[in-house]
């Protein structure tokens, strides 16, 4: 989730002792008496209740949902992973300082800012799962898909990642270790596909085009070249 | 905190891929997910962390936090934070939302600080933030390849080290550096650090024998929630 830390001295007064979750009985009494209201009509109060005290501008929002909804997504992370496909330098950049192989791209900024890269081989298979929460490389996969925020996906994939795979169409044999990943601090990880057979012709471009969402996190292998006819 | 968020194991909650899916879906759902986002998005850091913004919507009741949607509990996780620290007043919030009842007297004044502005948002967003330090007086206490077993904690707060791998044995693959420990900050504490080690547990370790031989499950634990594996190298 999220983590920007731009601190304005202005709004640090509040500095209030730790408190244990729900001890503060008056949040949890109106968030009770107010929290079946529509909630296209309570985020709109919370909006303008923030805009009026002046602690969020609109137009900062907009700019904030362009940002995620039309710039930032899987094609940055496809982007890289094609590159490691056919850059034997750039690929040993990225499995060792991915944050700065990453970056030489153009992809930094929040929720990337530890990343690790997981090699698939033709002995590991990795895949990713934030149990928790729904942590999530933003700025190379944009924000998560519904499954991988849902509680079907969260409660089965770190204990039987096999079954879970092949309902994502991914059957691997028994020799194939697999090895799921509970993303729960602020590393962040993205899975390095197997480049597909019969790709040897493709250049970078149409590379980017087979590495699909969800081979990044791990549930699916990249397209097959035929796939782009 | 041992509510219905850590649900890693748990079985009833059906099939994962949607019907018909294909790989993608659209970003947003509704206008409310895009303000939401947007409203989150503006807030976090200037008034709370990460993690206290995991707490506050691991506070959410379990038959809400199963039931409403993902961007609907960030309303939830939002709103309680912008209560608990004054940011918001309750009676403001409510008079909005119960028009009988508006008062304009409750609308807040601005304060002195302008919000960032888009700019200076979008810039932050590109930067990101890391809790990270280096410190090179501080030596990590496990190492790769040390065995480790993980302490059965059960604090009534946020933790990171969920059900499923508490009192459990694996092996410290990776050193992460020194990060804030979760635990701490969602209280408020931005200042202690801990070594954070990706730690690795046989599937049958954490799940017993009908668990695939040879499958393994990686998760990142901090100096706290970790003791040397008494068994050691053996093990």
């Amino acid at each position: 989730m999220g983590g920007h830390h731009h601190g304005r001295d202005g709004h640090h007064g509040h500095h209030h002792p730790p408190q244990g979750p729900g001890s503060d009985d008056a949040a949890d009494a109106l968030l009770r008496s107010i929290g079946d209201i529509d909630i296209a009509v309570r985020v709109k109060a919370l909006e303008e209740l923030l805009t009026a005290k002046g602690l969020v501008d609109p137009a900062a929002l907009d700019a904030v949902v362009d940002l995620y909804e039309n710039q930032i997504g899987p094609k940055n992370g496809a982007k890289v992973i094609a590159r490691a496909w056919t850059d034997p330098a750039y690929r040993a950049r990225l499995l060792a300082s991915p944050n700065a192989a990453i970056a030489e791209l153009g992809f930094t900024g929040a929720q990337g800012e530890n990343m690790v890269v997981l090699e698939n081989t033709g002995e590991v298979h990795n895949v990713v799962v934030c149990t928790l929460c729904s942590c999530y490389p933003w700025p190379v996969l944009g924000l998560p898909p519904v499954w991988y925020k849902s509680m079907p996906y969260r409660t089965r994939i770190v204990r039987d990642p096999r079954a879970v795979l092949a309902e994502f169409g991914t059957v691997l044999p028994p020799t194939m270790e697999i090895r799921v990943w509970d993303s729960n601090s602020e590393v962040r990880y993205l899975v390095l596909p197997r480049r597909p057979a019969g790709s040897e012709g493709l250049d970078e471009t149409d590379l980017a085009r087979l590495v699909t969402r969800d081979s990044m996190i791990g549930v699916t292998e990249p397209l097959e070249p035929e796939a782009l006819t | 905190m041992n509510s219905v968020h850590d649900c890693g194991g748990m079985d009833g909650f059906g099939p994962v891929v949607p019907p018909g899916y294909d790989g993608t879906e659209p970003v947003f759902k509704s206008d409310w997910e895009r303000r939401m986002l947007a409203v989150f998005m503006a807030t976090i850091g200037p008034f709370y962390s990460d993690d206290e913004f995991r707490q506050s919507r691991e506070c959410l009741e379990p038959a809400k936090y199963l039931t409403r949607s993902y961007y609907e509990q960030w309303w939830f996780a939002v709103t309680r934070l912008m209560l608990e620290k004054a940011l918001v007043a309750p009676q403001a919030l409510a008079a909005r939302l119960t028009p009988v009842q508006q008062e304009p007297a409750l609308e807040p004044a601005p304060l002195d600080t302008p919000p960032l502005d888009a700019a200076q948002l979008l810039a932050a967003l590109r930067e990101g933030a890391t809790t990270r330090i280096d410190d090179a007086t501080r030596a990590p206490a496990f190492a790769v390849g040390q065995r480790v077993l993980t302490r059965n904690l059960n604090p009534p707060t946020h933790t990171r080290l969920p059900r499923y791998c508490r009192g459990k044995k694996g092996e410290v693959v990776k050193v992460h550096g020194l990060f804030a420990l979760p635990d701490v900050r969602a209280l408020g504490d931005e200042d202690t650090r801990q070594w954070c080690y990706a730690v690795r547990f046989t599937l049958r370790e954490l799940w017993g024998e009908d668990a695939a031989a040879g499958d393994s499950l990686t998760i990142d634990l901090w100096d706290s929630y970790l003791v040397p594996d008494p068994a050691g190298d053996a093990a």
